[in-house]
């Protein structure tokens, strides 16, 4: 892999909009009860009991943005892990935006990229067996 | 093969010779065939910057890149699609040029925005291919901002003959979400107040979605370049998907007939399900990626949302039977 490092600058680039998401979504789950709202909820684990890969994404976010980082990770590990990273991208957008805090151009082979990629789909199907095995199986825990 | 960008000398991979992006700096560059060599073959040309998936700064505007050297004093992208004919390269256009809207000071301002309108709208293939990904963000930024301005305003003024009987139909709805859930009294309160009906709301309403629209676009870009990255088709960078999107934004106009009777909807819809097809078809050209990996980019968002908010498409499916049940 190989890592470039700009001179420093303030360029408004793409981890500046992940910021910039993270940190809307972060505020929602801090100040809305959106797991209430009338529409929110799993149309898959309500009707077939079975959860899907996304279920307890929100209370995952609402426990990050709540700083309950346990029950975050109870909920959706995966979720949890994607919302601290969210968080970290808004701190170092803040460092690039205020301080010109260069950000590193990471650039991976062709076998890396494809390496991390099949990670990624394993941790996401790990995450959903845990989800699927403590919604389902959570007696034999 | 592997191959050393002249402009920041980082190496990286390619599949493929001739003209590209280097995923690093974002410079143009030629990349010679193999049997020129594995490293070598590279022709600058002074295409304008580029910016990297990570950060970079709005690149001057200019014209097509001419294949060697500088573009004489002067020089303007030919007017006009890019010609027709024959299938285009196997991994995507090469003949790249300002759109309408970018050269609104020499076409004029409204018309720039109808040509591009005309063009996104009636021919996408021709017009994405055309779009140069490494444009000012600025500027498809704009012409987005100004279509969902037009939208937003649109739909209020269609809302007014019918203030009436959607504030009726919205009250109704309310009643069959509350019964299903108990919302805290202070959300009843703030959205009875909402759908009320009074003309102040709508207009407060629709001024905050113009304010916020422009955050809600840099969310969507970030999210849908989080998942060109995880899909291996985010090789012209973010901007490059920033453009995409801000120029797919021009069927949602037709969502300001959302709120006519009977067929606004099915309007409104048809606008929404083509914004999703040129969103995905402008990703694939600015991308220079497949159809299925634009596809899979752009839709993994609100696949994703789905599995978090699905069990809305039943409720409001039961909340307009009970209003369709007990109209008649």
């Amino acid at each position: 892999m190989t890592i470039v490092w700009p001179k420093p600058n303030r360029d408004v680039g793409f981890i500046d909009a992940v910021a910039l998401t993270g940190l809307c979504g972060l505020l929602v789950a801090r100040f809305v009860p959106v797991a209430r709202l009338p529409f929110w909820g799993c149309a898959l684990r309500q009707h077939t009991g079975w959860p899907c890969p996304g279920c307890g994404l929100t209370r995952a976010a609402e426990g990050v943005a709540h700083l309950h980082l346990a029950a975050a990770w109870a909920a959706n590990p995966l979720g949890t892990l994607a919302a601290l990273a969210f968080a970290a991208a808004i701190v170092v957008s803040v460092l690039h935006l205020a301080l010109k805090m260069p950000l590193p151009h990471l650039l991976p082979t062709q076998r890396e990229a494809r390496a991390l990629r099949l990670a990624l789909a394993a941790v996401v199907v790990v995450n959903y067996a845990y989800i699927i095995f403590k919604a389902k199986f959570a007696a034999l825990l | 093969m592997q191959f050393q960008c002249p402009h920041c000398n980082a190496q990286f991979e390619t599949q493929r010779s001739g003209r590209q992006f280097c995923p690093n700096c974002g410079q143009q560059i030629d990349v010679a065939a193999p049997p020129a060599g594995p490293a070598a073959g590279a022709a600058p040309t002074s295409g304008p910057g580029f910016r990297t998936p990570m950060s970079g700064a709005a690149p001057p505007s200019g014209g097509e890149v001419p294949p060697i050297g500088p573009p004489p004093p002067g020089w303007m992208p030919p007017g006009g699609p890019p010609p027709t004919g024959g299938p285009p390269p196997p991994r995507g256009p090469s003949f790249r040029q300002d759109t309408p809207w970018e050269r609104r000071k020499e076409l004029g301002f409204l018309p720039a925005l109808a040509e591009t309108w005309k063009q996104t709208v009636s021919s996408p293939e021709q017009f994405f291919a055309s779009v140069r990904p490494d444009g000012r963000w600025e500027d498809a930024f704009l012409y987005g901002w100004l279509l969902a301005i037009v939208g937003f305003v649109g739909g209020l003024i269609l809302r007014i003959p019918f203030q009436a009987m959607l504030a009726e139909q919205m009250r109704r709805s309310l009643d069959v979400l509350s019964s299903m859930r108990n919302l805290p009294p202070e959300a009843q309160r703030y959205l009875a107040m909402f759908i009320g009906g009074r003309p102040v709301m709508q207009v407060w309403w629709t001024v905050l979605q113009i304010i916020l629209w422009p955050i809600a676009m840099f969310i969507g870009a970030a999210l849908v370049h989080l998942f060109c990255i995880v899909f291996g088709c985010a090789g012209n960078g973010f901007w490059a998907t920033f453009r995409a999107l801000a120029y797919a934004q021009a069927p949602m106009v037709l969502a300001a007939f959302a709120p006519v009777p009977c067929v606004g909807w099915l309007i409104a819809f048809a606008g929404w399900a083509f914004t999703v097809v040129l969103q995905i078809w402008a990703v694939m050209r600015l991308q220079e990626t497949s159809a299925g990996k634009a596809a899979a980019a752009v839709l993994a968002t609100p696949v994703l949302g789905c599995c978090c908010c699905c069990g809305g498409g039943f409720l409001l499916g039961g909340a307009l039977k009970s209003m369709v049940s007990g109209g008649s």
